[in-house]
């Protein structure tokens, strides 16, 4: 197929379903009128049943708590896939990084960089742990926290410490705690099942509205999300590096 | 005015699909999925839009407040989160590929070995 050939296939195509979908929206409720059953139904509930604040938060992890568990499968699986296809393969070798160009002058980091690496490391990873825990309260939660987490050490990369990532292989702590935060949600979903009631029930104590330790499993299944996320990024930047500084292509001598 | 979010996911969504058909780069198409992809949180969040609506946050803001839909926000929430995972893994593909063929172009006969 040539490309002149292709794009105007696609052309008739994708005119086809923008006006198909233009036709489908036209039967929507007026944009800011919807009245869906559902938001009024979970707005009404959560305070009352599950002492929960963050409508938000309630719903990924209460109302919708087993679809998440399959997404954060998705994800899982998503970053194994990635990790796998970064190994060293048969005809690389993993190398030492080597200066590539010996007679110029190394590049040092400016103390402002590297500065600003060590300033913004610890809040990131305050913000990030703060974000993970009240995220049953305030907007956040596990997913936004664990990214936020791993952010943090993003600036370790950026401030040119780039050689403490490269520690970060398999067997690593961040590896474990990456099937572990995957596997305490499917297990804090499971509880449940020991007293006889459905998966996924929300069985812990609901606690007082508003308060850290409330709202029952919610603040446990954001921080098994946000320990799953934060490695799960952490590792994908270190594979990449790794690729990147380390894995060569074996020579062909 | 009222259309305006409808036709902006339609647009989204067509770019995008135009930048996946007709790329030579890999990498521009896992940029243009990441497009097409946009534009399904957009529909989602203009579904759930109420006039003047607030967070639904019930803590800090009284409860005589209209509030948008919860149920779409968790829905685009977490696949943000998972779609970067999966373009991760898209990206890790396409440097395979590099490596094994040369190539970045999605057009050029896929690399085979036995």
């Amino acid at each position: 197929m040539n490309d002149r050939l292709r794009n105007t296939l696609f052309g008739f195509a994708a005119a086809l379903l923008a006006g198909g979908l233009v036709a489908a929206f036209t039967s929507l409720p007026t944009f800011g009128r919807q009245s869906g059953a559902y938001r009024a139904l979970v707005l009404e509930s959560m305070e009352p049943m599950r002492h929960a604040q963050q409508a938000v938060a309630a719903v990924t992890f209460d109302y919708r708590g087993f679809d998440t568990l399959a997404e954060e499968f998705i994800l899982f699986a998503a970053v194994a896939g990635g990790l796998l296809l970064l190994r060293r393969q048969e005809d690389e070798e993993t190398r030492e990084p080597t200066d590539q160009a010996p007679d110029r002058a190394g590049i040092e980091a400016a103390p402002a960089v590297l500065g600003l690496g060590v300033v913004m490391f610890p809040f990131t990873l305050l913000l990030g742990i703060y974000v993970v825990l009240h995220g049953h309260l305030t907007p956040g939660g596990g997913f936004q926290g664990g990214v936020l987490v791993a952010t943090a050490f993003y600036y370790v990369y950026l401030s040119g410490e780039y050689g403490d990532l490269l520690k970060i292989k398999r067997d690593h702590l961040a590896s474990h705690l990456e099937a572990a935060g995957a596997m305490s949600y499917a297990i804090i979903g499971a509880i449940p099942l020991l007293s006889g009631y459905h998966y996924m029930r929300n069985l812990f104590p609901l606690g007082v509205s508003g308060e850290l330790l409330s709202t029952g499993s919610l603040p446990l299944l954001n921080t098994a999300v946000g320990i799953e996320v934060a490695s799960a990024f952490v590792l994908l930047i270190a594979a990449f590096l790794r690729q990147v500084l380390v894995i060569r292509r074996e020579k062909k001598s | 005015m009222n259309a305006l979010p409808f036709l902006v996911v339609v647009w989204l969504l067509v770019v995008g699909l135009y930048g996946i058909a007709t790329c030579r780069n890999s990498i521009y198409l896992v940029s243009a999925l990441v497009v097409a992809q946009s534009s399904g949180y957009l529909l989602l969040l203009s579904v759930g839009y109420v006039n003047k609506g607030t967070a639904p946050i019930t803590g800090d803001i009284p409860g005589t407040r209209i509030m948008v839909d919860p149920v779409v926000q968790a829905l685009t929430l977490t696949d943000i989160v998972v779609g970067a995972t999966v373009s991760a893994l898209l990206l890790a593909l396409a440097l395979q590929r590099h490596k094994r063929s040369g190539t970045l172009d999605p057009k050029s006969e896929p690399p085979m070995r036995g």
